[in-house]
């Protein structure tokens, strides 16, 4: 279930965009336009309405206005130059006949993209809910300025639960989610493990029941002997090997764990840590030096000074503030 | 077949330096074209391309061989901005072709660049020539002349003067002021020259002190065929096993296919691109006091840090750190500590021909940490070599990647040093380098070394550090300008990694202050004879 990854939610919803004109400055104004112009303006770095949620890692907002059009579909060209010997069907002839217009494919109306990737326990919806309704909660101004442009957005949206609700009625897979916290790799045994051996024992224990099954149970007597055994193989290989199948595929929808430490509290505490620290380093470097129980002593109490002001194991803080870019 | 070259189609400078073909000193001249009633802009620079073009001087010439029986006294060779190829009246298509740094030129893109350290009025205090100009009356036209050992600075004054005087004749005209715009001096061209030791000898070293321009890419068509390999060696590409071999002409030549296996798109005609180039001119100006000071300054906790005793040793093991070779240009990578340094030079004397070799011969792989050459030192920063491959460290050469990542990333530097740098010598007196940088794409090679890697420590694993030496350190500066101290952080900062087994913290110098400033320059296509021709003549059809 790749929405749900390393500890991450990957929200993907695509929201439909009105198509009729709203009342803009000096006259009516395309929706998408006036939802860019509001995009381009929302603030951003600490002042960014997701910076208020202490569970958001990234989100994205993209105005998609159509599909794009490919061109024109060719047609198989060893049909086309077997066309003659073969007479190749009409669709194949049309293909090639600039005169006659090819359909395309369009959007209805144009759609907004909303991905976001967020702190949660597991896929569950109650997560997703539960990280919108904070959303709406904390930022529900600039929301509203960004959201109003939706289709249905301003009749059926009134609170947190139906802002939620909204957005997961607009959800869809997340197929390719990425989530780079796991530094050095995950630990081979924080992998979920699969046995080769185990999952070609298994697959040769059903290749032989099936096989056994279908050759002594199902076949009439007529049809035992070398072609009936062959059959029987037939159908052993083919239950195997479609059994092997769905087990890797719901085995590769496991969700990988979380990595250490990886929420958006503990990476900001993180860089918070990591500033101070250097600031630390540099002020301190020269008693770090020394040799003589004097300077021991002076690092050590700046050290543990060091430690009580910026408390590493207090993750709520001091810290660096959610959106906070720079040096 | 591998490339052959025609040299007597290429410009002087580009295959090889002049100053390692006894041109020690040099002048630019910068120009601009002008019109009246009778004869249009386009018209009168032409005629100055085609009247100067039999003097400039060729790939050949400077070897001192094809026509000329010895190597000119004086070079002459010529590069346009891109409103002067637009004053020239070079068609529309051909210069929608040209890349688009060169369109913007080079004071455009000064905030990527890290030009804009001395804050929102960063271009008031570049050199009068550089200041903002109208398309008609910017400098359009880069002459650089160098001068042979053999000859005088009489000869030197000599060609300058029948090249201005030609250029008169067509309405182009001399745009001097290279000082900054206050200073009541404002010389007409820039001298360059290298420094020479006290015996009169010339010197490769610049005014920091630092032995400069011994990486020089090495690539296809340069050197005949059976020397290829061996000058490639430390100064081409490395793959994964330690086997080196020459750049493709691509990188540095328009035309050729390069290090991604294609010939990249350039403006049309082929034959106007084709065995021409581009050109970064920058003018580097070298804050030497400020250098000496600071690093007098850290020499001493340096030493403390490290327990070195002699203060002398941790101030000449300090700037070795951030340069990433001794001052003498042995590289950190053969030569981890003073007492090394020493024993290399003994091993290798000055001049010998294996210690050529030794002070390029080197890869990264034995020291991915940086506990020899610090990652974030000048010349790692700039010329990574295998320190980017992804397998360095996986201790398999087959699948290792050696130097790709860096392969589009070379520039050829063909500067020149400019004014002097005594013992007493203050920030504000004129010194500093001319840089010439030359590559085929501008963006892809110069600019992204210089954004990506002299001021992201990104890849050098060093957050925001930007590089020692010529990097922008106006983050957390003591100033009073708000644009800087807008943008005030910690300020800048240089960290020498220590060994761990030495059980010495690393050091950290903090507030380095700007090194470097530039002070102006713009972007310049260089262009083959043929090209000079067909733009002296008007012929370039694009169609």
């Amino acid at each position: 279930m790749p929405t749900f990854d390393s500890g991450a939610y990957f929200l993907t919803a695509l929201i439909p965009i009105g198509v009729t004109p709203i009342a803009g400055q000096g006259g009516s104004a395309s929706p998408t336009h006036a939802l860019r112009k509001r995009l381009s303006l929302l603030p951003r770095g600490e002042h960014s309405p997701f910076a208020r949620s202490a569970r958001n890692h990234f989100a994205r907002f993209v105005v998609i206005d159509d599909v794009a059009y490919n061109g024109r579909e060719q047609p198989n060209t060893l049909l086309v130059a077997a066309g003659p010997a073969l007479s190749i069907d009409q669709k194949y002839k049309d293909m090639l006949n600039p005169v006659i217009a090819q359909p395309q494919d369009h959007l209805s109306c144009p759609f907004l993209f909303f991905s976001s990737d967020f702190d949660a326990a597991s896929g569950a919806d109650s997560e997703r809910d539960s990280y919108l309704r904070d959303l709406w909660t904390r930022s529900e101004a600039d929301l509203k300025e960004v959201f109003k442009y939706c289709l249905g957005f301003e009749a059926r949206v009134t609170d947190a639960a139906s802002f939620a609700k909204y957005i997961a009625d607009c959800q869809i897979e997340t197929t390719m989610p990425f989530h780079d916290y796991w530094l050095d790799g995950v630990p081979a045994d924080k992998l979920p493990n699969l046995s080769l051996q185990k999952l070609g024992l298994a697959g040769l224990a059903i290749l032989a029941v099936v096989a056994g099954l279908v050759y002594f149970w199902l076949l009439p007597h007529f049809l035992q002997g070398l072609l009936g055994g062959l059959i029987a193989l037939l159908a052993g290989v083919a239950a195997a090997g479609a059994g092997i199948f769905f087990y890797v595929l719901d085995f590769g929808k496991k969700p990988f764990p979380a990595a250490p430490s990886s929420t958006l509290p503990d990476v900001l505490k993180a860089l918070y840590l990591r500033r101070q620290f250097t600031r630390f380093a540099i002020d301190r470097q020269f008693d770090a030096a020394g040799s003589d129980e004097a300077s021991a002593q002076s690092l050590y109490d700046s050290f543990k000074s060091f430690i009580d002001a910026s408390k590493p194991d207090d993750v709520a803080e001091p810290t660096q503030k959610a959106g906070a870019i720079g040096i | 077949m591998s490339v052959v070259l025609d040299l007597a189609d290429i410009q002087g400078n580009i295959l090889e330096a002049y100053p390692k073909q006894g041109y020690f000193k040099g002048r630019t001249v910068l120009l601009t074209i002008g019109g009246d009633e009778r004869r249009t802009p386009a018209a009168n620079g032409r005629h100055f391309v085609t009247e100067l073009l039999p003097r400039v001087t060729s790939a050949l010439d400077s070897k001192g061989s094809g026509d000329a029986a010895e190597p000119p006294a004086i070079t002459v060779n010529i590069a346009f901005t891109f409103y002067g190829l637009l004053a020239l009246g070079v068609p529309t298509r051909t210069l929608r072709g040209l890349p688009d740094e060169f369109i913007d030129g080079m004071a455009k893109r000064a905030r990527m660049l890290g030009d804009d350290f001395s804050g929102p009025k960063w271009q008031s205090k570049w050199d009068k020539v550089w200041q903002p100009a109208t398309p008609e009356t910017a400098v359009h036209i880069l002459i650089v002349l160098n001068q042979h050992y053999t000859a005088t600075p009489a000869d030197l004054d000599a060609v300058t003067e029948s090249i201005v005087a030609l250029a008169a004749q067509h309405h182009v005209s001399v745009v001097g002021g290279h000082n900054p715009p206050d200073d009541p001096s404002q010389p007409l061209y820039q001298d360059l020259t290298a420094l020479f030791d006290a015996q009169g000898r010339p010197t490769p070293k610049e005014h920091f002190g630092f032995s400069d321009g011994i990486s020089d890419p090495v690539f296809e068509g340069q050197y005949a065929a059976d020397k290829e390999q061996a000058a490639s060696i430390g100064q081409g590409a490395v793959d994964g096993n330690g086997v080196w071999r020459a750049l493709a002409a691509g990188e540095f030549l328009l035309g050729y296919p390069d290090e991604a296996q294609e010939i990249p798109g350039s403006a049309m005609p082929l034959s106007f691109s084709r065995n021409g180039t581009f050109l970064a001119y920058r003018k580097l100006h070298e804050n030497v006091a400020s250098w000496r000071k600071f690093i007098d300054d850290q020499a001493e906790k340096f030493a403390t840090v490290r327990g070195i005793a002699d203060v002398s040793v941790a101030r000449e093991t300090l700037v070795a750190k951030m340069a990433g070779r001794w001052s003498d240009g042995v590289p950190l990578v053969k030569a981890k500590d003073f007492a090394a340094w020493q024993a290399f030079n003994e091993q290798y004397p000055e001049g010998s021909a294996a210690r050529e070799r030794e002070l390029v011969d080197f890869t990264y792989r034995d020291d991915p940490d940086g506990g020899a050459c610090p990652m974030t030192s000048h010349t790692r920063r700039v010329n990574t070599r295998d320190a980017l491959d992804p397998w360095v460290a996986a201790g398999q050469p087959k699948q290792a990647a050696g130097s790709v990542l860096n392969n589009r990333r070379r520039i050829l530097r063909r500067g020149l040093p400019y004014g002097s740098s005594g013992p007493d010598t203050t920030d504000a007196d004129e010194h500093g380098i001319v840089m010439l940088v030359v590559c085929s794409s501008l963006a892809r090679q110069f600019e992204f070394v210089q954004q990506q890697w002299i001021h992201y420590g990104v890849d050098a694993h060093a957050g925001n550090d930007t590089c020692p030496i010529v990097g922008n350190h106006s983050q957390g500066a003591d100033t009073p300008d708000d644009y800087a101290r807008d943008r005030n952080g910690p300020k800048a900062k240089f960290v020498v990694p220590s060994d761990p087994a030495s059980g010495k913290p690393p050091y950290i110098a903090e507030g380095l202050p700007q090194f470097v400033e530039t002070r102006g320059g713009d972007y310049f296509f260089v262009p083959s004879l043929t090209a000079l021709r067909m733009i002296g003549m008007g012929t370039v059809d694009p169609t």
